[in-house]
């Protein structure tokens, strides 16, 4: 399911948008929900600004307003550098700005909305999304979803894996994402780097900054202290060897 | 595999700059770091290595998401907080959110919730993360008024119940 964020001040057009995407419904794509259609400049900044999964924005630019519109799908990129925008353009002059400031747009038609023209953009911009949520995780990256939008987590980024009763929580360095799952399911589909040192715990082991073996402690590099179990120490030990003769 | 909830990460050094910068003052419950020059510097420049902050002329641009919680934590002025040593639990019910906040010594994460009673799961499940004694207190800007001390972790986690069930009513009369 794909959030929605519309800001188009002519109502019109937001009518076209809005039959443009309930007509994608039963087309074999990723489903789209529209969690705003607004003509306030004001509630779309906001929105966007509290929206942090995979989203796709799409901007109406009135004539003369492309610098203050494309700022918005600034924000949007700021926000999920997966996210999408679709900038609907009211006045063709303004596309030289609009190229000058916007990031990476996903589309740009121009208004009168034309059906066609925005079904071939809606396609492309689902057929993008099913391809970097819908298939399976790779061997690179972990795909979650949650509060209808999806995240995609390169292995690179973790740094360790947590498990607190049911609930797992993946901790990057700026987010911690807790999923109603297992550490020992979970466990088998990490790449080589991921080492359980604990029960609890699934540490990164690019992260490790130093290993304690009378706390039975590992330090990552951002200051976490985690716990090493008795049974994971020889491992983790040979490991540490192993790295200190690499670096040698 | 479904989120249930998303926590955002930064050290205490870190949320105590970007807090200076905002101007912003500090939310009932959460102590203050003394921060020397060279430990505000470090901190403002893996704020900027990260992308949480962009230097722009003479002015520093904070990233929206992390301007957004501070400032929400800043307003609000009902506070349920666990101590445990070396953990502290702060539950927020700001103007457009509850915010969980599970600092340590060195970190800040800051959990976003629709409704203060969603977070209910996320404070109990952490909270068997605290080593007793457990002091459980609920405060009112800069005035406590409850708290209660526990000597086991069943304890801790009856008494944040109730405390927490008083912290809902009290949000939702206010």
């Amino acid at each position: 399911m794909l959030p929605v964020l519309i800001f188009e001040p002519d109502e019109k057009s937001r009518a076209a948008l809005l039959n443009a995407l309930a007509a994608m419904d039963g087309q074999g794509l990723p489903k789209t929900r529209v969690d705003l259609s607004t003509g306030s400049f004001e509630i779309m900044e906001r929105a966007i600004r509290e929206a942090s999964g995979i989203t796709l924005a799409i901007v109406g630019i009135p004539r003369g307003q492309s610098e203050k519109c494309t700022g918005l799908g600034s924000t949007v990129m700021q926000q999920n550098r997966n996210s999408y925008t679709l900038f609907c353009l009211h006045d063709p002059e303004d596309l030289e700005a609009l190229l000058d400031n916007c990031m990476r747009p996903a589309g740009i038609v121009t208004a009168p909305l034309a059906q066609a023209s925005l079904t071939r953009n809606l396609r492309r911009i689902l057929e993008d999304y099913q391809s970097t949520v819908e298939t399976p995780a790779d061997d690179r990256c972990m795909v979650i979803e949650g509060n209808g939008s999806a995240y995609r987590i390169p292995y690179d980024h973790i740094l360790y894996l947590e498990a607190l009763n049911k609930l797992l929580t993946i901790h990057t360095e700026r987010q911690s994402i807790t999923v109603r799952r297992s550490l020992s399911g979970l466990e088998e589909s990490l790449p080589e780097q991921f080492l359980r040192c604990h029960r609890a715990y699934v540490i990164n082991t690019q992260y490790i900054d130093r290993v304690n073996f009378t706390d039975m402690m590992v330090t990552l590099r951002n200051g976490d202290a985690l716990p090493v179990s008795r049974g994971q120490r020889g491992i983790l030990k040979q490991m540490v060897d192993a790295q200190k003769g690499a670096s040698l | 595999m479904n989120a249930e909830t998303i926590g955002y990460n930064c050290s205490r050094a870190e949320w105590e700059t970007l807090r200076l910068l905002l101007k912003l003052p500090l939310p009932p419950g959460m102590s203050l770091l003394e921060l020397d020059a060279q430990a505000c510097q470090a901190a403002y420049d893996t704020l900027c290595e990260s992308g949480l902050l962009v230097p722009s002329g003479d002015r520093v641009v904070v990233d929206r998401l992390f301007a957004f919680l501070l400032s929400e934590l800043s307003e609000s002025r009902l506070c349920l907080r666990v101590q445990a040593d070396g953990r502290h639990l702060l539950l927020y019910r700001t103007p457009r959110l509850a915010l969980l906040c599970e600092c340590t010594l060195a970190h800040c994460c800051m959990i976003p919730f629709q409704e203060a009673r969603q977070a209910e799961d996320s404070l109990q499940s952490r909270l068997r993360q605290c080593e007793p004694p457990v002091v459980v207190s609920l405060l009112e800007e800069d005035a406590l008024l409850e708290t209660a001390e526990a000597e086991s972790q069943d304890q801790a986690s009856t008494i944040a119940a109730g405390m927490f069930q008083r912290f809902c009513d009290l949000n939702d009369k206010r």
